[in-house]
């Protein structure tokens, strides 16, 4: 093995154990103060049962969302940031926020949430899904070769078109659904079940290993087509594959989570400022470092003002932009 | 997942009944006078309970009050961080009324959670029937819900006596208002909300019945929708001879040329037995002499 895969299989390593790490930490900490032999109990099945309750069906389910969120918006944000070959690519440049954030305020507006819990992450997935047709619906219509600055004009086009359909909703909407929407808008992962970490890892584990085994077409891609062409890669193929699959895995993650900002577009930078471009590292470390970050963030939401819970948008701002300027300044030096 | 079993002991007065049977919001149905009161929420669902509930969280400031109104302060568990009556500062907080913390709520082991019924909380009501908590729904839109809630709450908690003399109360305070204002012709007036445009309140809302109330005439009483954004331009067109804003609430300067803007205490805008205070106070700001 060369020295470079070495240092590669080091860091997913250190990175491996940092999840489990993060996820450990947030299941032992949370809003309610609770002992180690407690949480340990708890885990074991022999505790309380109201403590069974609070880390079996509250903490752990919802720092393993955060890992399939974080992981996903980071991957997804480092697969548009290549293709597009903008840094400032993150998740939902395609409009896939505002295709989701419309319908969940649709669903709030109309009062369709009463008929179950299911309703708005499966309305917001729904939009999520609309939108990315409709991008790349025009998209392909102006150029069949799928021209990445036409898919970036597409984008902020739906985009602009859902804060419309947003904006005219609440404005029909009762105070009720507007303060319900803007909650929503925030992001939260506290609608975590096991049965929407096992959705979200149905969608974002295979994926992540499709965009992985496109690592060296993205690479190639990063520095032009014309180049990636040149060398043997199927352009076309590769850029609706990795576009589609990063869109899917945002579009669940907006669904489960809401619109967590940041993740995708500052995590990957992270990444790249420490590890270097080539995607074979960035893309894995990446989701690693997302997954990270989002449990820690969100450990920080729930126990910082406990039992008031911030918008998690807030810590990943607040944790998040000081690292990077950190990083960036390391790296420089 | 269900509820641990210690804690659906303590639960086992109440059986909640909802998709059984619906009721209409509000609704005391006595379908087992003997053995104890069925009541409708807010949803549509209905409560079943055999005895009192002993741990009691309200996530709705007004109903908080409500309850401590009625003497059954010592059967609240928490509160919120929306509650400010002192009565129930000490009790442990569960967070935010609306995204209320699950693990706190779970540890103070409820046998009853009164929540906000509508899209503003579409997660909480889910979240307590996964883990077999009882919960029930109320929404305090119109004056009605204010009483209907009490004589509930009356019902539920054992304390029939206190809410009926609490319900009496409350209407005689507002019809005292209502008639000290009768001969006096109405102020033509508009309530302003918080926005830019600002809202004002429409029809079949708690603060437009207050407006009527208190010798006006609400302006916006024809909108057809309980709140609404509307234009300065569309606010000025109906000539209002006065606003009427809570106290805290920016006003844009070209209302004040227009017409006076008169302030009332922010307890207007928290829906429960204060309502008859905060009518007597619009009153005497529409109606100056009209009231002591």
């Amino acid at each position: 093995m060369s020295p470079a895969g070495g240092r590669q299989w080091t860091a997913v390593l250190l990175l491996g154990v940092a999840v489990v790490a993060s996820v450990l930490t947030a299941v032992r900490f949370g809003s309610v103060p609770l002992s180690s032999a407690q949480v340990l109990g708890a885990l074991s099945g022999t505790g309380d049962p109201i403590h069974r309750e609070i880390v079996v069906q509250l903490r752990l389910p919802r720092a393993l969302l955060a890992v399939v969120v974080g992981g996903g918006l980071a991957l997804a944000g480092a697969t548009l940031q290549a293709l597009l070959r903008n840094p400032l690519a993150e998740p939902y440049i395609l409009g896939i926020s505002g295709g989701a954030a419309a319908a969940a305020v649709l669903t709030l507006g109309l009062g369709l949430v009463a008929a179950g819990s299911w309703v708005l992450p499966a309305a917001a997935f729904v939009g999520a899904l609309v939108a990315i047709a409709l991008v790349f619906g025009v998209a392909t219509a102006v150029d069949h070769s799928l021209d990445v600055r036409v898919l970036l004009l597409a984008g902020v086009v739906v985009g602009t078109f859902f804060t419309g359909v947003i904006a005219l909703v609440l404005a029909l909407s009762d105070a009720p659904a507007v303060r319900g929407a803007m909650l929503w808008m925030m992001g939260s992962l506290g609608g975590a079940q096991w049965r929407t970490v096992l959705v979200g890892a149905t969608y974002t584990l295979p994926a992540g290993l499709v965009l992985i085994a496109l690592a060296r077409s993205l690479d190639l891609m990063a520095i032009g087509e014309e180049t990636a062409s040149f060398l043997g890669t199927d352009v076309e193929r590769v850029k609706r594959t990795a576009l589609g699959v990063a869109s899917l895995v945002t579009a669940a993650g907006v669904g489960m989570a809401g619109v967590i900002g940041f993740v995708g577009l500052i995590v990957p930078h992270a990444v790249r400022l420490s590890v270097g471009s080539a995607h074979r590292k960035l893309l894995p470390l990446s989701f690693l470092a997302g997954a990270v970050f989002l449990v820690l963030a969100d450990l920080i939401a729930r126990v910082a003002l406990a039992p008031t819970e911030i918008p998690i948008g807030v810590v990943t701002a607040f944790v998040g932009v000081p690292l990077f300027l950190l990083l960036l300044r390391r790296s420089h030096q | 997942m269900g509820l641990p079993l210690s804690l659906l002991g303590s639960v086992a007065a109440v059986v909640l009944a909802s998709c059984a049977q619906a009721g209409t919001p509000g609704e005391v149905i006595d379908v087992f006078p003997d053995s104890g009161v069925t009541v409708a929420d807010w949803s549509g669902s209905t409560l079943r309970f055999t005895e009192p509930p002993k741990r009691v969280v309200s996530l709705v400031p007004a109903v908080t009050s409500m309850l401590v109104s009625l003497g059954a302060g010592n059967d609240l568990a928490g509160r919120t961080d929306f509650d400010t009556i002192s009565a129930v500062l000490a009790l442990p907080s569960v967070g935010d009324g609306l995204r209320p913390s699950l693990e706190h709520l779970l540890i103070l082991e409820p046998d009853l959670v009164i929540r906000y019924e509508g899209p503003q909380d579409p997660s909480t009501g889910p979240a307590l029937d996964a883990r077999d908590i009882p919960h029930m729904g109320v929404r305090t839109d119109r004056i009605e819900d204010v009483a209907a809630i009490l004589v509930q709450l009356g019902r539920i908690m054992g304390r029939e006596a206190q809410a009926g003399e609490l319900v009496e109360r409350f209407e005689v305070e507002l019809e005292e208002v209502r008639q000290r204002v009768a001969k006096r012709p109405a102020v033509r007036a508009a309530y302003l909300l918080p926005g830019d445009p600002p809202w004002v309140v429409g029809s079949d809302t708690y603060l437009g019945e207050i407006l009527e109330i208190a010798g006006a005439e609400n302006v916006f009483g024809d909108l057809g929708r309980p709140y609404a954004p509307v234009s300065i331009e569309g606010i000025l067109m109906r000539a209002p001879d006065a606003f009427v804003v809570a106290e805290g609430t920016a006003v844009d300067e070209r209302f004040r040329a227009h017409a006076p803007v008169y302030q009332v205490s922010r307890g207007i805008e928290t829906p429960g037995l204060t309502l008859g205070t905060s009518a007597r106070e619009l009153a005497r700001a529409l109606h100056p002499g009209a009231l002591p």
